[in-house]
Formats: C-alpha cells, sequence, structure tokens
C-alpha cells in the first residue's frame, strides 16, 4: 500500500468544524452529515473537512488529543512502556499532517504540537526497529503488534514481510536438506515462534 | 428553474434514496443491506485484497448494488448547478467510492495477470459457489492465457527442439501462500494456529498481528480477521 492509500483511508475519519454559512444535512453514501448551521460545530469526514477549510467555509476543531499537556503525557508514556502505548487516533499522523498543514492557524501552538507528535513517532519507530530486530533473531514466524497504527505499520510493510518471507523458505529448504541428511546424525535444530513486541 | 428548485429537488431525492435503503433493510428477504454498509463491505473487501497473496473470493453483488447506487446518485445530481455546495461533496464522495472500486478492481486483474494459469487450474476444481473468480474475470483470465501462449508459441517455442516445448507446467506462477500479512481479528478467535509446530495463540478482538496468510486464510474469507 502506498503512502497515498494510508492517507486516503485516513481521511475517512471524523473531525469538527465550525462552518461560517448554514445548510441542510447532505445525505452520502457513507452516512448523513449535518445539518451546517454557522458557528455551530459539527461532525464531517477528515476529507470533507480539509476540503472546506481550503475554500474559506469553516474552521477546524482541532481533535481532543492535539494539546500538548496530553501529547507530553503520551511522550514520557512511550518512553516508559517496553510496548507500544495506544495512540490517542488510530491515523493520529494523517490527521496531524492534513490538519496542520492545511490550516496551521486552527490548532494553537501548532509548531511544538507537530514538533512533540513527530518526536512520538520517532520514538515509536525506533521501538519498532528494535522489536523487529530482536523478532527476527527470534527467528519468529508470528507476532503480536496491538496498537501499532497503519502508518506505522507501512513504514516497515515492504522489509518485514519479505524478509520473514525469505527467512521461512531458508529454513523450509534446510529442514528439506536435513532430512536428506540425517542419516548422517545431524543434529535438527527448532524451529520456534514467539512474540517480541508484546506479551 | 431557480437553483432553489433544484436544492429542493435533491434533497428530496436524497431523502428518498435513503428511505429506500432503510425500507430494504427492514424487507422480509433480510437480503438487502444499506449504502453504508454495503461501501464498508466493499473497503473491507479492497484493503483484503491488497494485502493478501492470492486472490480473494470476488465481490460482483456488492459490486453491483454500489454501481447502481452512484448511477443512482448521479441521476439526482444531473440537473445540479455544478457549483451548488451540494454537487461538489456529493461528486468528491462519488470520486472516492469510484477509486475503490476501481482499485479494488485493478487490483484483483494484476493478481490474474500474474498468476493466470494457476488461477484458472484453481478455478477448475471449484464448485460453482466457491468460485473466487466473477465470471467476467474468468474469460479474461481464459483470454489472457490463451493469448500469451499463443505469443510465446508464435515468437520463441516453435523454434524450439520439442523436448523443451512441453514445460508449460514448470512456467506456471504460484503465489506465495506462506508470506507474512499484517491483520486485525474483528471478533476473538480462540486457538489459532500460528507457527509451524501447530502453536496455538486466541486473537482477542480488535488485535493486531503479523502472520503467514495461510494461517488465518479461512479466517478472511469467514470475516472474522480482516488484513491491514
Amino acid at each position: 500500500m502506498d503512502p497515498c492509500v494510508i492517507e486516503f483511508i485516513g481521511e475517512k475519519s471524523i473531525i469538527g468544524v465550525i462552518p461560517n454559512f448554514s445548510f441542510d444535512p447532505l445525505h452520502l453514501i457513507s452516512g448523513s452529515v449535518g445539518p451546517f448551521r454557522a458557528g455551530m460545530p459539527v461532525h464531517v469526514p477528515l476529507w470533507l473537512g480539509i476540503h472546506l477549510r481550503k475554500q474559506q467555509k469553516c474552521r477546524i476543531v482541532p481533535p481532543e488529543w492535539m494539546d500538548m499537556d496530553l501529547l507530553e503525557e503520551i511522550k514520557e508514556e512511550e518512553k516508559r512502556s517496553k510496548f507500544f502505548t495506544k495512540m490517542p487516533s488510530e491515523h493520529y499522523m494523517v490527521e496531524a499532517q492534513l490538519i496542520m498543514s492545511t490550516a496551521p492557524d486552527d490548532v494553537p501552538r501548532c509548531e511544538e504540537i507537530r514538533t512533540i507528535i513527530k518526536d512520538i513517532f520517532d520514538i515509536r519507530e525506533s521501538k519498532l526497529r528494535t522489536s523487529i530486530d530482536a523478532f527476527i533473531r527470534g527467528e519468529g514466524t508470528y507476532a503480536k503488534l496491538d496498537n501499532l497504527t497503519l502508518l506505522e505499520m507501512h513504514s516497515v510493510r515492504p522489509i518485514l514481510p519479505h524478509s520473514l518471507d525469505h527467512i521461512a523458505r531458508y529454513q523450509r529448504t534446510a529442514v528439506a536438506t536435513q532430512r536428506d541428511t540425517s542419516m548422517l546424525g545431524l543434529n535438527s535444530s527448532t524451529m520456534n515462534s514467539s512474540s517480541f513486541l508484546t506479551q | 428553474m431557480s437553483e432553489e428548485d433544484y436544492t429542493t429537488k435533491i434533497t428530496r431525492e436524497d431523502a428518498c434514496l435513503n428511505r429506500t435503503a432503510d425500507d430494504d433493510e427492514d424487507d422480509d428477504e433480510g437480503e438487502e443491506i444499506t449504502a453504508q454498509k454495503v461501501l464498508e463491505f466493499l473497503e473491507t473487501a479492497w484493503t483484503n485484497e491488497m494485502c493478501a497473496p492470492d486472490i480473494l473470493q470476488h465481490q460482483s453483488d456488492m459490486l453491483e448494488l454500489m454501481m447502481g447506487q452512484l448511477a443512482h446518485m448521479e441521476e439526482n445530481m444531473k440537473d445540479l448547478d455544478k457549483n451548488d455546495f451540494r454537487f461538489v461533496v456529493h461528486q468528491m464522495e462519488l470520486e472516492r467510492i469510484r477509486y475503490v472500486m476501481a482499485s479494488y478492481l485493478r487490483c484483483r486483474l494484476q493478481k490474474i495477470e500474474t498468476y493466470t494459469k494457476h488461477l484458472l487450474n484453481e478455478e477448475s476444481t471449484r464448485s460453482a459457489e466457491e468460485k473466487r473468480l466473477s465470471p467476467e474475470e474468468t474469460k479474461f483470465a481464459q483470454e489472457y492465457y490463451e493469448n500469451m501462449e499463443e505469443c510465446f508459441q508464435q515468437i520463441a517455442l516453435q523454434y524450439m527442439p520439442n523436448t523443451q516445448r512441453s514445460e508449460a507446467d514448470q512456467r506456471i506462477v504460484r503465489p506465495n501462500l506462506m508470506s507474512h500479512v499484517f491483520v486485525k481479528a474483528n471478533v476473538s478467535v480462540p486457538a489459532v494456529v500460528v507457527g509451524v509446530d501447530d502453536e496455538e495463540v486466541d486473537l482477542a478482538a480488535g488485535s493486531q498481528h503479523i502472520i503467514p496468510y495461510q494461517l488465518i486464510a479461512d479466517l478472511i474469507q469467514k470475516h472474522q480477521v480482516q488484513l491491514i
């Protein structure tokens, strides 16, 4: 999956906007939105919110988690915890990127928030790399990936499954070879699968 | 007609569209579902298809339903001013849905082109209701295969010694069913075999895992897990 596909999927999440116009409810196939009343907050899909904001038809209400104190807490928690902590939103990177690039003025302390979200992402990425290293060394074929968001998964998507596939292939070959050489009394190594990421 | 008229019209038609969907849900048959559900279903089918190494069950019925829905929506929008707020938003949504459907079908075509002979062989062993390819896709696969064979024959095979010609079986490309995929459990699934040595774990609802495809292939079919 390309990053733009992940963004596309993330654009379905719901955000609050304050329109500056009034309009009756829209009955979209994916569900109804509205009614729009000037000055009254209303929930819309992110793609629609971004479009309206670009047309200067609304102000975006930043999601609750786009708050310095809360994000500081999350960052500390992420540093402390051995495992991945639950993110406030399944698509936090996509939402942050889209909202803050289209409407930096609607988010208080935008620059600081941008930095801290990036920090959190970096901490999680490095954690992910370490766990993957341990996972591959442990010759596992299965792992639990709770709380990992779609974007993070895709940051290791091409390389991780491919390397696992290759390792599995080598192991199958090894097993086949072993069968041939077993009459020579060679020891067989066992494969074990384990969960290194979370337990 | 003034712009106002068109707006009222689409409101009515829109409401009408939604009502039909609701009515259908109450039908005795219990077969019909809302447009929203169809869309969610297709989006899941789309991500599953993108992530799975093998081709999955075709969703012609759902696609058909959605196509009808789109056509209906376009019919409603036909008379609307191009700059109308409604028109713009509905248009954007239609484009998004079309993209999902097109991307889904493209993804399947790509698999058909890669694994042509393998898929055709598999299909011939499946019963009518188990068929993974839609009739159109089967036709495409058949013709694609014949054309490729013809092309190989014309360009190279006919100049080769007989002994090397009959190696068609060795040219079959097969998907690696043991390749690793990311899955998310929709419901809790107890005792899933996750390793070569029959190790089992319970997948909790909402949990995410990386696992060889073949071990959970049947769970996708049953909608107990989805690929991400």
